[in-house]
């Protein structure tokens, strides 16, 4: 019987279909996730209110901000799922080594982001139709779709960025996790550690890392260093996972 | 061609060594059986040859290549065993779907046919299968793949006996329509050892014996009777097991290395002379002990009444 | 046939004696092609290279001989070669075994001889 010399991108591609189809559970999930945050969103992300002349009003600001954090969370949880054991090992049933496994889930994190991105982007649309038809708030300022589509497009890329950029952290966590189970610790240390730790200007490490990206007014910058973050975050979970044995 | 090749494999867990300096070498187109005790690492070996582990140290070869993370040792092996992990999400019918876009020379008709023929259900899930449901399967996975190199470890876990008749079959079959380098490993040596040509015996990590198995069946034999007579002849003999047979007559099982007028005249003195099954045989060479468990229980009784 | 795997015969031995036993019975004539070392792997469910090393005993014995990329065929004097060998070896051991049997019970060379009698004489009378 002769051999066949397999194709680095010929693998990816079949791995690629594969896992789409086999992690079909996330779908799911993401679907949950953007029906609760719709709800949540219901009572608005921010109000005001006051009385001018016995005119009593009250403002809500309803924004898809709970929705993409929520796909987010989604993102970073689905990307961490598939480096367990038991997804990893479901590579390992077919033709497959470490750098085509972890290409392919590469491939498999953007299209869950752009699907993440673009279905919350859509939520948010629904959200706001959802309260037109069923309440008696007015709207008054809804800016997107109709009359701004270029920025419609640009909100579902930069939401997608978002949510890729927290697979890729989720990716990692999950690798590390699987070599240690420590690291989960350290990594929570780590956070809480930002979280206290002021740095000049009164605000703390967190908050530096959460500006880093969101006060970026510049689309190509922002875009650069989501590149950039994502590529180092991805970078280290590959060197983890080619030393990692399987089907044990 | 050689398709596997190992020097010296080691692998060590910690400081215990699984393995502990495998050498051999594996022909092309070859049916071979890997035989051993429990945790004389026929498994491990088999994973490192597989790619899925990493061997601490010796050199290994697959298909000329290095097989850990080596996508063409992938690509044209399969490796099946009981711990098989396929997509809990998949049905059994969309796994081979699957398994048939990555597998280059896959032969659906024939995995269609076992399918129907072991009534296996498209719908079913390959966790909800019972224990011999699951290894049927999974070998109609490694024999459907038609991989250079097949990897079966412990394939018939669970599965009936006729299950297991018409697996040993069937794989013969499509052994002789489609040759290819076949490892399989079984604690039934008796069930597979015509399917064999060669036989690789593992004992405490290392590579005991590796022959042809026509050869085993001749390399030790089996005298019995008087103890004083066995003596004399197996004075200057390796003897891989002996038992009493009462007070005065023993059974011993020496390396076969007797001239035909040597056995002649072994059972012109009386003594008989029997053929040793492989699967004795094997049991025989693993054992710690020349007299197996006896010498356990002898002595622990002896030590009770000293 | 079944083959008998309990250890006592390997297994290649018993395919050497089965196509032997096929030839004296007439199966195969002087000449004709005898099955290939995959049919007879396949007949008995056994690895073809232990078939081949049963068929490489009858050649070696000139009980077949080899057409290069054809096969094994059955030689002219296979019968008589088959004979023979089985005069030499298997009968040759049976009666060893009579022999050190009839030394162990104590029983003479003439009772032996009766004995061997008797039993054709009987096979005769019916």
């Amino acid at each position: 019987m002769s051999i066949t010399k397999p194709s680095l991108t010929n693998i990816v591609k079949k791995q690629y279909s594969y896992k789409l189809r086999a992690y079909r559970q996330v779908y799911n999930s993401l679907i949950a996730l953007q029906l609760l945050a719709i709800f949540f969103s219901f009572n608005g992300v921010g109000s005001m209110s006051g009385n001018w002349g016995g005119i009593h009003l009250n403002i809500n600001y309803y924004s898809a901000d709970i929705i993409i954090i929520f796909t987010m969370l989604w993102g970073l949880n689905s990307a961490a799922l598939i480096t367990t054991k038991a997804y990893r090992f479901d590579d390992f049933a077919f033709v497959t080594n470490r750098l085509s496994g972890n290409m392919a889930n590469l491939y498999v994190m953007l299209t869950l982001s752009v699907i993440g991105g673009l279905t919350s982007i859509l939520s948010g649309v629904l959200l706001k139709l959802l309260i037109y038809y069923s309440t008696d708030v007015q709207i008054f300022n809804d800016t997107r779709l109709m009359s701004e589509p270029n920025l419609f497009v640009t909100s579902i890329l930069s939401a997608s960025m978002y949510v890729f950029l927290f697979c890729v952290l989720g990716y990692m966590i999950g690798m590390l996790f699987q070599v240690n189970k420590m690291i989960l610790v350290a990594l929570a240390a780590l956070f809480i550690w930002g979280l206290f730790k002021d740095v000049s200007g009164g605000s703390n490490v967190m908050v530096n890392v959460f500006t880093f990206f969101v006060s970026e007014s510049s689309l190509f910058l922002f875009f650069i260093k989501m590149m950039f973050c994502s590529i180092l975050l991805f970078s280290i979970s590959l060197v983890i996972s080619n030393r990692m044995e399987v089907r044990q | 061609m050689k398709v596997i090749e190992s020097k010296e494999m080691t692998k060590v867990y910690g400081k215990t060594y699984a393995l502990n300096g495998i050498t051999f070498e594996i022909e092309e187109n070859k049916i071979t059986g890997i035989i051993g005790r429990n945790g004389a690492g026929k498994t491990t070996m088999l994973k490192i040859i597989a790619g899925l582990f990493k061997e601490t140290s010796g050199e290994v070869r697959v298909f000329s290549e290095k097989p850990f993370n080596n996508l063409t040792v992938s690509a044209n092996m399969i490796f099946i065993d009981d711990g098989m992990i396929l997509p809990a999400s998949l049905n059994l019918k969309e796994i081979l779907d699957e398994a048939e876009r990555f597998y280059e020379n896959w032969d659906s008709s024939l995995a269609n046919r076992l399918f129907d023929y072991f009534s296996l259900s498209p719908n079913q899930y390959h966790s909800n299968l019972s224990k011999g449901m699951k290894s049927t399967f999974n070998m109609i996975l490694g024999l459907s793949a038609k991989c250079p190199l097949t990897i079966f470890d412990e394939p018939t876990t669970g599965m009936d006996a006729g299950v297991r008749h018409d697996f040993y079959r069937v794989m013969l079959k499509d052994y002789l329509a489609y040759p290819r380098t076949i490892l399989l490993s079984s604690h039934h040596l008796e069930e597979i050892e015509d399917l064999l040509e060669d036989i690789l015996l593992i004992k405490d990590g290392r590579v005991h014996l590796h022959l042809p198995v026509a050869d085993l069946k001749e390399w030790a034999i089996g005298l019995s009777g008087k103890k004083d007579l066995i003596n004399e002849w197996v004075k200057t003999k390796k003897v891989f097991h002996e038992k009493s047979i009462g007070h005065n007559n023993l059974y011993v099982v020496v390396k076969n290395d007797f001239t035909i007028r040597e056995l002649e005249n072994i059972t012109l003195s009386g003594l008989d002379v029997f053929p040793v099954s492989s699967s004795d045989l094997c049991m025989y060479l693993t054992q710690k002990t020349k007299g197996g468990i006896d010498d356990v229980y002898n002595k622990a009784k002896s030590d009770k009444y000293s | 046939m079944i083959l008998n795997t309990d250890g006592t015969k390997p297994i290649y031995v018993q395919i050497a004696e089965w196509l032997e036993t096929e030839i004296l019975s007439g199966s195969f004539n002087s000449d004709q092609k005898v099955y290939s070392q995959y049919q007879l792997a396949e007949i008995f469910n056994i690895n073809p290279a232990t078939a081949a090393k049963g068929l490489n005993i009858l050649a070696d014995g000139d009980v077949l001989y080899k057409k290069r990329g054809l096969g094994m065929f059955v030689s002219n004097d296979a019968r008589e070669r088959i004979l023979n060998k089985r005069k030499k070896h298997t009968l040759k051991k049976l009666v060893q075994d009579l022999v050190l049997e009839a030394e162990r019970l104590n029983v003479s060379e003439e009772e032996v001889f009766d004995m061997i009698k008797n039993v054709k004489r009987n096979w005769e009378g019916t």
